[in-house]
């Protein structure tokens, strides 16, 4: 059954932004006939889904695999899930139009905890019962994958599958062995017995949450990222999208050892990608997209060992076809300032750094080992060469910080100010648009930070205003905050446990959607899901479990050990900082999984 | 050199906006390695301009653009390397160099013609669409048009140059409509669409498609067919 045609026509010619539904991008992957057919999903609108990277790899490796037809579905904006609602027209793919509930296979990107609502969205418009349990052999395999599967439990009951790690891999051999299960007429239970047997994979209804806390998966890693498949080609969409350009990823992982950045601890080892491959594939991708921005994309691009090869000669290739280059993860220590002017000459963006904390102290304590040094050097030679808009990022709410800490910030942001109105006149732009950005510390999974608890809402919202105050009066300063209530739901749901299932149904079922925009953001609703369910979104935000207590993902072997990051907590309490493991391993794979790691 | 072209805008493309088709004719271009002219200042872009906007959601197969080459370039070579780089639902045809003397398309539009195909929840006969359409003809056609004052009555009546039935079966209506089309405006196909459902008391869905732009200029531009 396709959709039909002439409804969705009436449909779309009165919904914002219509091409979001339509596909036929250029580059997309139209397969008629397929053996199986996977159902990529993202749980957020369109632009936001199209820009993520991952799924342009995963869509390439699934298409290039013969017999194999990967289609793209993106959570309605709730103007067309409504619409849609009123036609009874059930959600549907791209590119062949067919209703999810089709596919073979429906597999979501989990990118964010507050997306989590659109997932049941996307399967409520479906058709799809929402928990694992509930489904039965006529239903397409639910399955999920990203960064957020790292914790698993709050979407658990929910999936059939959880593929933890690097999907290149992982995800055609799900596929392959589920082909392989129908074309023998096997039944649901004994497809998930054999998903469970792949490496990386975790499939929720084979384990016990309550159980003794053994690992039930271990974390699936690319050992090699020259040896797979990259985006192919990358799909250039038919309206702007949030990162509308090519992006390459130079390597993935880092080294660096930031204490509450969960990436840096889910992605290592540290593996990069072949400079001449990178060079090759960034004018690949331009060829065939016509795009004129390139995006060198990894956790901190100036570590990459041939930085100071590559970002030159990328430049140097790129200006000539008139093709801008962008670096969005330098680091302050890491930043190449012969290559500023270079960047200016094409094209002028914004620039963000991130101290992240406001003294020296704090810095040590997450080992953000950048100094205040590094910060006003940076800052003086990118107003030296002429840029005018800056963004400092910094965390509010870091376990240990103190007034003095959050005061230092306005401390750094004055100098920075005074760096700028330093230069002469007509050396410098003419005003300086210096934003400070101070997002809420959520303690996530698998960081050192994992058993701290999240600081109250109340203080966090006196701790903005202390800090809004003390920038008064700086020149060029705006003060930009985020939501604190949404960081909090979101330190629930990244720490959280299988209850949270029920809270998110509870949630879902009074309107929740779309938590991350704040124009759909419903805390009260949220609050009253909580409630309903008997619990509290602080009891799980606030939670701080004991060393040695069983956390709700200590059944993931996420490669890095417990045992490491408790002593990663142990010195941050100390304001002990820990090397890069470029300088030297430090351990954190402990005996068991060392050889992973090129470095160890 | 300026090269004069015709883009086709499908079913498959009909709810790109303006300014996002703009951006897909760019990079189309530079996927078909043209030697684009680009503009200065700090975000260079390959100079492309269109007689008129399209409004989304609406298909045509007349809207005229030049683009700007740093090099010659024969118009059939300009066809045979676009058309293979565009999107399902784009193409473009009619390319040749722009004839001397005009300065930008838009200053040069005269007229568009359209085909407004409607479908209503009621059938209706042929000669009694076609009294209607009489009627709606023979005074003031005052319509409700968004402007930036806000909401406020007009009278489209001038801008329409001529309207007929093409064509009606069963609850599927047909109409060939010729609107002005200037710089500073013209006739809103979608409008008098409405007038014609209000007219007929009768709801529905609207389908517009250009099927040709008209032009004031000497040269190989089309002209506004006269009346036989």
């Amino acid at each position: 059954m396709m959709i039909n045609q002439i409804i969705l026509d009436r449909i779309l010619a009165k919904v914002e932004k219509p091409v979001r539904y339509t596909g036929s991008e250029w580059n997309e992957t139209v397969k008629e006939n397929a053996e199986i057919r996977f159902a990529l999903c993202f749980p957020d609108v369109y632009e936001i889904g199209m820009s993520h990277l991952g799924s342009r790899i995963l869509y390439n490796i699934l298409n290039k695999r013969e017999g194999v037809a990967c289609e793209r579905s993106f959570a309605p904006w709730p103007d067309m899930e409504q619409a849609m609602r009123e036609a009874d027209m059930p959600l549907f793919s791209l590119e062949t139009r067919r209703p999810l509930k089709e596919f073979d296979i429906v597999g979501f990107s989990l990118l964010y905890e507050m997306c989590y609502t659109n997932i049941l969205t996307m399967l409520d418009l479906s058709r799809i019962p929402f928990r694992s349990e509930d489904r039965g052999e006529d239903m397409p395999l639910i399955v999920c994958g990203g960064p957020c599967a790292c914790n698993p439990e709050p979407i658990a009951p929910f999936m059939d599958a959880v593929m933890i790690g690097d999907g290149e891999e992982m995800i055609l051999e799900l596929t392959e062995t589920v082909l392989r299960a129908k074309k023998n007429g096997e039944p649901k239970a004994a497809i998930l017995k054999q998903l469970s047997r792949i490496e990386g994979v975790y499939v929720p209804s084979l384990y016990d949450w309550y159980d003794d806390g053994t690992p039930a998966v271990t974390r699936r890693i690319v050992k090699d990222l020259n040896e797979v498949e990259f985006v192919g080609r990358q799909i250039v969409p038919n309206m702007s999208i949030t990162h509308d350009r090519v992006a390459v990823e130079v390597m993935r992982g880092c080294t660096r050892g930031c204490r509450f950045c969960q990436a840096g601890y889910i992605y290592r080892p540290v593996r990069e990608r072949n400079k001449e491959a990178l060079l090759k594939e960034a004018q690949r991708l331009v060829d065939c997209t016509g795009y004129d921005e390139v995006s060198l994309l990894s956790l901190s691009t100036g570590d990459y060992s041939d930085v100071r090869e590559l970002v030159p000669e990328i430049i140097d290739s790129m200006e000539a076809q008139r093709v801008s280059v962008s670096l969005p993860s330098l680091r302050l220590d890491s930043f190449l300032k012969e290559e500023l002017e270079k960047m200016q000459s094409i094209r002028k963006s914004g620039l963000t750094f991130a101290p992240e904390a406001g003294t020296q102290r704090l810095r040590d304590v997450i080992n953000k080992n950048v100094t205040e040094e590094d910060l006003l050097r940076v800052a003086g030679d990118v107003f030296d060469a002429g840029w005018t808009s800056v963004k400092l990022y910094f965390m509010l709410g870091l376990p240990t910080e103190t007034d003095e800490d959050i005061l230092g910030i306005a401390d750094l942001a004055r100098k920075v100010s005074a760096a700028f109105y330093r230069l002469p006149k007509e050396k410098r732009g003419k005003a300086l648009r210096l934003t400070v950005s101070a997002s809420t510390f959520v303690p996530k999974p698998f960081t050192a930070f994992q058993w701290c608890p999240q600081v109250p809402l109340d203080e966090i919202r006196r701790r903005q205003t202390l800090l809004r105050d003390a920038l008064r009066g700086i020149r060029g300063v705006q003060f930009q905050c985020h939501l604190s209530r949404l960081s909090v739901l979101e330190a629930a749901f990244s720490r959280g446990d299988r209850r949270l299932a029920d809270v998110l149904e509870k949630a879902y079922g009074k309107g929740c959607r779309f938590d991350s925009w704040s124009e759909h953001f419903l805390p009260e609703k949220w609050d009253e899901a909580f409630s309903e369910c008997g619990l509290s979104v602080e009891q799980f935000a606030q939670n701080a479990p004991v060393p040695g207590e069983k956390l709700p993902w200590s059944h993931i072997d996420m490669l890095v050990t417990e045992q490491y990051l408790r002593k990663e907590y142990e010195r941050a309490m100390k304001g002990i900082t820990t090397r890069d493991c470029r300088e030297g391993c430090n351990g954190c794979f402990g005996g068991k999984h060392a050889d992973a790691c090129s470095l160890s | 050199m300026r090269m004069l072209a015709v883009y086709h805008k499908a079913e498959d493309a009909r709810f790109i906006s303006h300014l996002d088709i703009l951006r897909a004719l760019q990079r189309a271009f530079r996927r078909a390695r043209l030697p684009l002219r680009y503009s200065d200042g700090f975000n260079p872009h390959p100079e492309l301009s269109f007689a008129s906007a399209l409004a989304t959601g609406m298909t045509s197969d007349a809207e005229w653009f030049e683009v700007e080459l740093t090099e010659e370039m024969a118009p059939e070579a300009f066809l045979s390397a676009v058309n293979p780089v565009l999107s399902r639902g784009l193409s473009v045809s009619d390319a040749r160099e722009m004839p001397a003397g005009i300065k930008t398309l838009t200053s040069c539009t005269r007229a568009a013609e359209y085909r407004i195909t409607i479908s209503t929840d009621q059938e209706f006969q042929k000669d009694v669409l076609e009294e209607t359409l009489r009627g709606l003809l023979s005074g003031e056609i005052v319509v409700n048009k968004r402007t930036k004052s806000g909401i406020r009555p007009v009278d489209i009546r001038p801008q329409v140059l001529k309207a007929t039935v093409e064509g009606i079966e069963n609850d599927t209506m047909t109409l060939r409509v010729l609107g002005q089309m200037q710089a500073d405006g013209g006739l809103r196909a979608e409008l008098f669409a409405g007038a014609l459902l209000d007219r007929l008391d009768a709801q529905g869905s609207v389908r517009i498609h250009r099927t040709a732009m008209y032009f004031d200029s000497d040269g190989s531009l089309p002209r506004i067919p006269s009346e036989e």
